[in-house]
């Protein structure tokens, strides 16, 4: 014997006053705005952030057309004083401008890039060369430097301190007098000076100047002996002990 | 929402239209919320008296160049101002209404509080906030608290900063988007024995905040994975190119495979090079060296996990090896390398493309009875 199906009666649907269902409409469209506007955020953003250089640089910019006025302020509104000119590059720009400062303003900048290549063959330290008044010379290592090439150690902690110094390691003595933000050298310059005199409170000699090192660890090649590590230095700034640059 | 469609377009309609359970979001609040308390606790915050103050490491107006502006003095406010950021600590910086409404004068004087010990206040805020998001408890206005001062601790000390924190802060994002205390919180208690609401069956939502923070997760998987190839692009480019304009192709193909050859993860030393990082790494690599071909295989297997992501989690039945593989993945680099919160923070995303039935079981919590359905009259 066939099972008769089985029939759901509807229930009567309760009356929604206009108001609300306005305002539930009004949701939905305000949410499905957002949807699409975030995903071309994350569409649009990434590869920017990624490939700037080899999609807008070297490639957008150079297109024909890329400067070419779509319409100007004086054809859509010929009694328009002003004189704008719109351009794919100028709307590329806006939009380019609309989503790097949304990403930054909630602080979901994208642009996502971990180990990317080339992957580093050194590994670079900052250090603080402490220059005595006596003419003598002590060397600050990073407290993230470990004893290198043969000895163990165990990391645990310490990559904000690394993220910090790696900051400066890139400058010379050249670039660091034009930084931007010479105050981050200058504060390091100066917490090294207090390193050296917790490490030697009742020494009498006063530091004259600090030089900031940059210790470069060179890996070894997977043909070489595993702890064949080899060090290089060069100078990124010397420093009087306030943190000022030295004349 | 109850009509059925087939096809792409009936997936498409599912995916971003039809209710989800509410587990999955719980899982992902108090996981990351986790991650970010812990963070806070024993990394960010440990780092603010050798950070903050006159004679902090990180000072946030130029020592040389002082403006005249006291709300944008110096490097940090210049730099939050140029990017659009905001920061509380920082006056108000981009914090909308405050930002105008509030005097300059009153605004120095915040400056100058926060830097001058008020920033403690601040992060206790922040780690309560953080806690009342784990429980549950206001979850939206918690979060929209804890995302507030993450982005505001953030921007204050931007240079010591790395992925994981990035990742941290993405996630109060999402969570602020989610309804995230619907269930297992402190505010679906409330409604379930003041308010006595009381759904039939599972606490069910819409799914569309869960659907752009898998996007987002699956964007940062590609992405990590599509730079990577590096000068690939280039020399692929070069070979269609070539062949293009007459070359042979075994010539073209040739230069190609050169080229190809050059890069890292393509020919697998790229896992060796990080191991052997000694800025990174936890251990030496010499204690602990793994053979080439291993590293290679673990290189391959990377770029395979992270391009094939997007695709490889749609299916239900490639999902739970990709996610228990992503978890070895994101262990093993915790492990091995010194990166922080990173591993945690990304592993906290994880739920979000498990099942509510799953996650219910694993926690052991009891299926309410689906609702009854009505007897044909």
């Amino acid at each position: 014997m066939d099972t008769p199906p089985t029939v759901f009666q509807e229930r009567p649907t309760p009356a929604v006053s206009p108001v609300r269902r306005f305002f539930a409409s009004l949701r939905v469209v305000l949410i499905a705005a957002f949807v699409c506007w975030h995903l071309f955020f994350l569409l649009f953003r990434n590869p920017l952030d990624l490939w700037w250089h080899e999609l807008v640089d070297d490639g957008l910019k150079k297109l024909s057309w890329w400067d070419t006025p779509l319409v100007t302020m004086q054809q859509a509104f010929p009694n328009d004083p002003r004189h704008v000119v719109v351009t794919p590059g100028k709307i590329f720009s806006t939009i380019d401008m609309a989503t790097w400062r949304y990403g930054n303003y909630f602080g979901i900048e994208q642009g996502w890039s971990m180990f990317s290549p080339p992957i580093a063959r050194r590994g670079s330290f900052l250090a603080a060369e402490v220059i005595l008044d006596d003419g003598s010379t002590e060397m600050l290592l990073s407290p993230n430097e470990k004893p290198l090439p043969d000895g163990f150690y165990f990391r645990w902690g310490g990559w904000r301190q690394r993220k910090l110094e790696d900051y400066l390691l890139y400058e010379t003595p050249e670039s660091i007098a034009g930084k931007s933000d010479p105050q981050i050298a200058q504060a390091y310059v100066r917490w090294s000076v207090r390193r050296w005199r917790e490490i030697n409170f009742y020494d009498p000699r006063l530091v004259a100047r600090v030089r900031l090192v940059k210790r470069t660890w060179e890996f070894p090649h997977h043909t070489d002996p595993p702890n064949k590590l080899t060090l290089s230095e060069s100078t990124i700034g010397t420093f009087l002990p306030d943190g000022s640059l030295a004349p | 929402m109850t009509r059925e469609y087939r096809g792409l377009f009936g997936f498409f309609w599912r995916f971003w239209l039809a209710p989800i359970r509410a587990e999955p979001v719980a899982a992902f609040r108090i996981l990351a919320g986790i991650v970010a308390f812990v963070s806070l606790t024993t990394s960010l915050g440990p780092r603010m008296a050798l950070d903050f103050g006159p004679d902090g490491l990180t000072p946030p107006a130029d020592l040389v160049r002082q403006s005249d502006d006291p709300k944008y003095t110096g490097s940090l406010d210049a730099w939050l101002e140029r990017t659009g950021k905001f920061c509380v600590n920082r006056g108000f910086v981009g914090v909308p209404l405050l930002d105008v409404w509030l005097p300059r004068e009153s605004l120095r004087g915040w400056v100058e509080w926060c830097e001058a010990g008020g920033n403690y206040w601040l992060a206790w805020l922040y780690g309560v906030s953080i806690l009342f998001v784990i429980a549950g408890l206001f979850t939206r206005l918690s979060t929209l608290l804890a995302l507030l001062l993450t982005v505001s601790f953030q921007a204050r000390m931007s240079w010591v900063l790395n992925g994981g924190d990035a990742v941290i802060r993405e996630s109060f994002f999402y969570l602020l988007l989610m309804p995230a205390g619907a269930v297992w919180s402190v505010d679906g208690w409330l409604r379930r024995r003041v308010w006595g609401v009381k759904p039939p069956g599972p606490v069910l939502i819409e799914p569309w905040s869960v659907r752009l923070a898998q996007i987002q997760l699956c964007s940062i998987y590609l992405f990590t994975g599509l730079i990577k190839l590096g000068g690939t692009y280039a020399a692929v480019g070069g070979f269609c190119g070539s062949v293009w304009n007459g070359q042979a192709v075994a010539a073209a193909w040739e230069t190609c495979r050169a080229a190809l050859a050059e890069e890292d993860w393509l020919n697998g030393v790229a896992v060796y090079w990080v191991l052997n990082d000694v800025c990174l790494n936890r251990f030496p690599y010499a204690w602990l060296p793994l053979p080439l071909v291993l590293c290679q295989v673990l290189s391959w297997a990377t770029l395979v996990f992270e391009i094939g992501f997007p695709l490889l989690v749609l299916s239900r039945w490639t999902r739970p090896v990709l996610l228990a593989g992503g978890a070895m993945f994101h262990f093993g680099i915790w492990f091995h390398t010194e990166v922080g919160f990173f591993s945690a923070a990304m592993v906290a995303w994880y739920p979000l493309f498990l099942s509510g039935a799953f996650l219910a079981w694993v926690v052991g919590v009891k299926e309410p009875p689906p609702p009854s359905i009505p007897p044909a009259p």
